[in-house]
Parts: C-alpha cells; sequence; structure tokens
C-alpha cells in the first residue's frame, strides 16, 4: 500500500476521533482529558505538518516542538491516570526536564535538519514503562471487575501498542535503515498500527458515557 | 548488520510486541474476572458465616430469655408469693399498729414487685407472646416500663390487628423490646410512642420517643442493639430505619410486607 494512502486515512482517523472526542469531551474525566488534548495535539502536529510541506518549508523542526510536548502529555496523563501520590508537584518536574531534553536534543545532537528520533525514541521507551506500570497496578488491584469497561484501562493499551510500534520504527530508523526503501517500509507498518490504535481509541471515545470512570 | 535482516528483525520486533500487547489485554481481562468472582465468593462467605453468627446469638438470647422467664416465674415469683402471704398473715396476726403498717406497706410493695416481675416473665416468654398476640404483648412490656421506669408510654394501633404468625410476631415483639431497651437505657426519655399500623399488606411499626437521640454512627453501645435490630429485620424481610438527632429523640421505623389473604406468610 503506498505511504500517502495510509497517511491520509491516518489523516481522515484523526480528525474524526479529533470531532467525537470534542463532542464528549465534557463527559471526560482528567486523565482522559489529557489524552484527548495528546491526539488533538497529533492533529494541530498533522495539519501543520501538511501546511509545511504543501509551502514546501522543512517540517523537521515542527517536531523538535510537537515531541517533547507529547511526551509531557503522555507523562501527564499516565501520572492522573494510574493516581499516584504527589508529594511533590510531579507535573512541573515533567515539564522541566522534558522541555531541557527537547532542548538539548535540538542544540546539539539533532538540530533544526534533523528529526527528532532521539526524544521519539525515548517518549516511547517511558510510554511502554508508564504503560506497563499502570497496566501491573491494574493486575494488583482486586477491586477492579469488569475490566473492559475502564476507559483508562484501553487508553493504557493502546499506548503500548502504538509507543511499543513507535519504539521499534524510531529505533530502526536510527540505527539501521538509510535508504528511502526500507523507511517506506517501516512507515507501512507504523502507519498501520496507528490506524488500528486510533480507530480502538475512537471507539473508547464514542462509548466513553457507557464506561467506568474511576 | 545487512538491511534485509534488519527489516525482518524490526517486522517480527513490532509483532512480538503487538502479540505481547494483545496478550497481557487479553490476559489481564480474564484475570480481572477470574479475581473479582473470587472476591466476590469470598464476601458471600464472609457475610453467611456473619449472618449465621448473628442468628446463632440470637438463639442464644431466646434461650436465655425463656430461661430468666421460667426462672423468674417459678422459682422467684413462688418465694416472693410464699412472702407476700406471710407478711399477711403478719399483718392479721398482729395487734400492733406499728408492725400492720409496715406489713402492710411492704405488702403493696411486695405486690407491685411481683407485678412487675410477671409482666418481666411474660415479656422474656416466646410462648406467652404467640398466645398473647403482639399487641397484648407491647402493652405488658409498656406497663412494666411504666412502672419500673417511670417513662410514659402509649400504644397507638391503626387498622385491624392480625396475626403474622408466632414467629415474625415474636421477631417484631423483640425489635420493639430492644428499641424500647436501648430508649430507656440510652436516651432518658419523657415520652414513648408506639405505633401499629396494620395495612392490608404491609405491617408498619414505629417507636418514637423524645429523648436525647443520638448522632448515628456515634454510640457503640447502642450499635449493638441496632445490629440486632436489623439482623432481625433481615430475617423479616423486612426494612428498618433509624432516625435521630441529638436533642430531638429517635425513631424506629419498621416496615414488614404481610400478604393480604394470608398475612401469617
Amino acid at each position: 500500500m503506498k505511504m500517502g494512502v495510509i497517511s491520509n486515512i491516518y489523516f481522515c482517523l484523526l480528525l474524526l476521533i479529533t470531532a467525537i472526542g470534542a463532542y464528549r469531551f465534557l463527559l471526560f474525566e482528567k486523565s482522559a482529558r489529557l489524552f484527548y488534548v495528546l491526539i488533538a495535539t497529533g492533529l494541530v502536529n498533522e495539519i501543520l505538518v501538511r501546511i509545511f510541506q504543501y509551502r514546501q518549508v522543512n517540517t523537521m523542526i515542527l517536531y523538535h516542538f510537537y515531541c517533547p510536548l507529547d511526551f509531557i502529555l503522555i507523562c501527564l496523563f499516565f501520572l492522573y491516570s494510574i493516581k499516584i501520590r504527589r508529594r511533590i508537584p510531579y507535573n512541573i518536574a515533567i515539564f522541566i526536564v522534558i522541555s531541557l531534553l527537547g532542548y538539548l536534543n535540538y542544540k546539539y545532537l539533532q538540530p533544526v535538519n534533523h528529526i527528532a528520533s532521539n526524544m521519539f525514541t525515548l517518549e516511547s521507551f517511558s510510554a511502554i514503562i508508564m504503560a506497563l506500570f499502570a497496566l501491573y497496578k491494574i493486575l494488583v488491584d482486586e477491586r477492579i471487575d469488569l475490566l473492559y469497561k475502564y476507559a483508562n484501562f484501553w487508553f493504557w493499551a493502546f499506548s503500548l501498542i502504538l509507543y511499543g510500534g513507535t519504539f521499534f520504527f524510531w529505533a530502526y530508523i536510527i540505527v539501521i535503515a538509510k535508504d528511502d526503501h526500507l523507511i517506506e517500509i517501516a512507515q507501512n507498518i507504523q502507519g498501520l498500527i496507528n490506524i488500528f490504535v486510533f480507530i480502538g481509541i475512537g471507539f473508547v471515545f464514542l462509548f466513553y458515557p457507557k464506561m467506568a470512570k474511576k | 548488520m545487512n538491511p534485509e535482516y534488519a527489516t525482518t528483525i524490526f517486522i517480527a520486533g513490532t509483532l512480538i510486541i503487538i502479540l505481547f500487547a494483545f496478550t497481557l489485554v487479553l490476559f489481564l481481562i480474564v484475570h480481572k474476572k477470574k479475581q473479582y468472582h473470587n472476591l466476590l465468593e469470598k464476601q458471600t462467605m464472609e457475610n453467611n458465616y456473619q449472618n449465621q453468627l448473628l442468628l446463632s446469638r440470637l438463639e442464644v438470647q431466646e434461650q436465655s430469655f425463656r430461661y430468666f422467664s421460667e426462672e423468674i416465674h417459678d422459682n422467684i415469683g413462688q418465694l416472693l408469693s410464699i412472702v407476700k402471704m406471710q407478711l399477711y398473715n403478719i399483718r392479721n396476726s398482729s395487734r400492733e399498729k406499728e408492725i400492720v403498717d409496715q406489713a402492710t406497706s411492704s405488702n403493696d410493695l411486695l405486690g407491685k414487685a411481683i407485678h412487675d416481675l410477671r409482666n418481666i416473665s411474660h415479656t422474656l416468654n416466646s410462648g406467652f407472646i404467640a398466645n398473647a398476640g403482639l399487641v397484648d404483648a407491647v402493652e405488658k412490656d409498656l406497663e412494666y416500663i411504666r412502672s419500673a421506669k417511670g417513662v410514659d408510654c402509649n400504644l397507638v394501633v391503626k387498622g385491624e390487628e392480625y396475626s403474622i404468625g408466632n414467629e415474625r410476631e415474636l421477631l417484631v415483639f423483640r425489635i420493639i423490646q430492644e428499641a424500647l431497651g436501648n430508649a430507656v437505657k440510652h436516651a432518658g426519655p419523657a415520652h414513648i410512642e408506639i405505633g401499629l399500623n396494620y395495612g392490608p399488606g404491609s405491617l408498619e411499626v414505629t417507636v418514637r420517643d423524645n429523648g436525647s437521640g443520638f448522632k448515628p454512627g456515634a454510640q457503640k453501645d447502642a450499635g449493638i442493639g441496632l445490629i440486632n435490630m436489623q439482623v432481625r429485620a433481615t430475617m423479616l424481610k423486612g426494612e428498618l430505619k433509624v432516625t435521630s438527632e441529638p436533642e430531638k429523640g429517635t425513631t424506629i421505623r419498621l416496615v414488614i410486607l404481610t400478604n393480604a389473604n394470608n398475612p401469617e406468610v
């Protein structure tokens, strides 16, 4: 399948999910709202990328902003959804550390003409660890019964799939794939994973009122 | 590294992590369902055990009541009656005015004590309650409270009285008795009103006092009495509600369903 087709399907799906999420937004609890903002940020980034491409401007700079923002949002989502007892303002610490990492990566490792693959890889790895931790917390919690009715459970599961795929994708791009053909294969696989995950997230947004919130 | 080999590793790695995520999700759903069912089963068993324990306690209490009732009636009551007869004889045989007066006074007091004891004996005896019926049994208990505790009480019966079966009447009576006991012991009321409302499909019982009241959940002693009442209400498949406010008295309301055609069922 051509990358353009997958990319367009993904873009349309992103638009649809953002619309469904906006429709349900007032019903969302705090963590679900953060997850929605994460999706909406992805859409904004995708729109900007398309505008930049249309105007034939280098899109790499966008990812240097988008990736740290995405990283901060996914961390905050897990922080709120796992409900860790906060003795220190983690959210501020997360914001400062990730912004600093993003800046250092931009300044010294991957400047404006490079994509921020280091940050994407780090973000994916961190998200996988957080998703696994969240699922472990469910495993040891005796109170939960019908797990498939919990919106956060699905957000964690889809995050694991999405960021699992993303991690392999960026690791592959950084370490091995140097020619366009191999990169296209990787992008196709990554695109299909994204489509699958976003369909799932769309269903969770759609059926959110019937799901257990806590 | 050979690019083709690396691509295979990439595809395999991606597939493995997706498969892992799917397996994990499936495992968690099944495992949590099983875990939750086990938890529910454990809770049900614990609840059943607690209920059995409470039932046994109530049975033991009922046996003790019967024992005390028989002891009061057959032993203490008989002895006091003999003492009363002897006092009567002393009064009649004596010519000294002071002795006659004291014997008369003692005789009257003893008569009152025997009367109160008989009331206690009756209200403790399940057989008497079955024979007398709920209304008379409650009247007896109120008579004792009026006489021994000096609390003004009255019984208001609405509707035509019918039997709801000996066992159920005994349970209702014990709830009223517990409520009265709690009120007299803890609330110090000036007045207690008992209401028995015989409806076509239900019996509503209210025990209302104007005592000190309490903040629900604050009194540990009253808590045990309330638990006993709740257990009995559960045995009656009825609904028991306690409302109270400090300095505003307490109302206990019990509603049990009765079969309009056959109230004993």
